[in-house]
């Protein structure tokens, strides 16, 4: 048998399912009047929880809701079109638009717009850094290349928790 | 306290209905569901004026996104994941208390030992129940003590015991691990339990 009380934890797992207690655990509360009574609180808790009236709404939500329904058909854009009901992964799938399309003429946009301002400015960008050394250059290459990087990851990260919040199965 | 709907016959049905144009089906989605929704809205939303608002935004979202509802999950958990979601968002817009934030880097503590000598000593949990702490008494301290608690825990706390919602059920509404909603579940337990017996120690109940 254990001899030191039982944690928080266990004394939940067993409040909860008895049945997947441990044999040295039962036989700890069987004698530990300290624990039982630990238990028991959490008993009560449970207890009580389980008696809370449920919240309601103060309204008729459906009737609410109904009355501002749009149609179905009008919610389905123009470009779109909607899986046969059979098949069971029915969602409306764009027509001739594809996920990730937008993302290339951004990426255009974000090439050009610096790589034009180094072919207009080019020499005097090179004059600021031809007095740095080979390794100091590199340094500032690599630490921008770096800050870039986890900064893009950074951004993808906030990009992806949206999405998944936005994840509808 | 209405029971979501749980038969992915009934669910397929109902979405088939309602994606041919019924709208009382729809209404039928509504009635079956809400008081799934109204537990996760009255829990993470404090501000009683918001809160309608919001119960119709989650149900014009389930509506428009029906269409693209692939039955993977019960379509109340779907509505409850879409509710929870909007509150989610409410919440950071309005930048109130996020989920589990101030209790969720606390290290586990037992702080039950505050009350090792027993909260009853020499009573047992029965005649607590009966003769000292008044049913109606508890109650109100219960309801001070979720409030006390994040809106995140809150919410954990009635999914599991009040709609007992499984962890998996629980994981797809709120999209956090299974890991997750077990620790914040007994985390949540354990500072409910403490709120109540400080209440008991701090006025004599």
């Amino acid at each position: 048998m254990r001899a030191d009380h039982l944690s928080d934890m266990e004394l939940q797992q067993w409040v909860l399912d008895p049945s997947n207690t441990g044999a040295d655990h039962r036989a700890h509360l069987g004698q530990c009047e300290e624990c039982m009574i630990r238990a028991g609180e959490y008993r009560l808790l449970i207890a009580q929880i389980k008696q809370e009236s449920a919240p309601v709404f103060d309204f008729d939500l459906a009737g609410t809701v109904l009355s501002q329904l749009p149609d179905y058909d009008n919610l389905v854009e123009p470009g779109y079109e909607r899986a046969p009901l059979a098949d069971a992964a029915r969602y409306h799938r764009p027509v001739g638009f594809r996920r990730g399309t937008l993302s290339w003429p951004i990426l255009l946009v974000i090439s050009i717009v610096p790589g034009g301002l180094l072919y207009l400015f080019g020499k005097e960008v090179w004059g600021i850094f031809s007095g740095f050394s080979g390794m100091m250059l590199w340094m500032l290459v690599t630490s921008a290349a770096l800050i870039l990087l986890f900064q893009g990851m950074e951004v993808y990260r906030k990009y992806q928790r949206k999405i998944d919040a936005l994840n509808l199965y | 306290m209405s029971k979501p709907t749980g038969n992915n016959q009934t669910d397929k049905h109902l979405v088939e209905r309602v994606l041919n144009g019924d709208r009382d089906a729809f209404g039928m989605i509504v009635c079956q569901t809400e008081g799934l929704v109204a537990q996760i809205v009255f829990k993470m939303v404090s501000q009683t004026e918001d809160r309608k608002d919001i119960a119709q935004d989650v149900y014009l979202k389930a509506y428009q996104g029906l269409a693209r509802f692939r039955f993977s999950a019960k379509l109340s958990t779907w509505i409850g994941q879409i509710a929870y979601n909007t509150c989610l968002s409410y919440l950071e817009r309005k930048k109130l208390v996020l989920p589990g934030d101030g209790q969720e880097g606390e290290e586990p503590e037992e702080t039950s030992r505050a009350f090792s000598g027993g909260a009853f000593p020499g009573v047992s949990h029965d005649n607590v129940t009966e003769s000292t702490l008044y049913q109606r008494e508890l109650s109100a301290i219960l309801r001070t003590a979720l409030q006390e608690l994040s809106p995140i825990y809150r919410t954990l706390i009635t999914l599991y015991h009040q709609e007992e919602l499984s962890y998996e059920e629980i994981r797809q509404i709120t999209g956090l691990p299974e890991g997750t909603v077990k620790n914040y579940l007994f985390r949540a337990r354990r500072a409910l339990k403490d709120h109540l017996m400080d209440t008991y120690k701090k006025e004599g109940l």
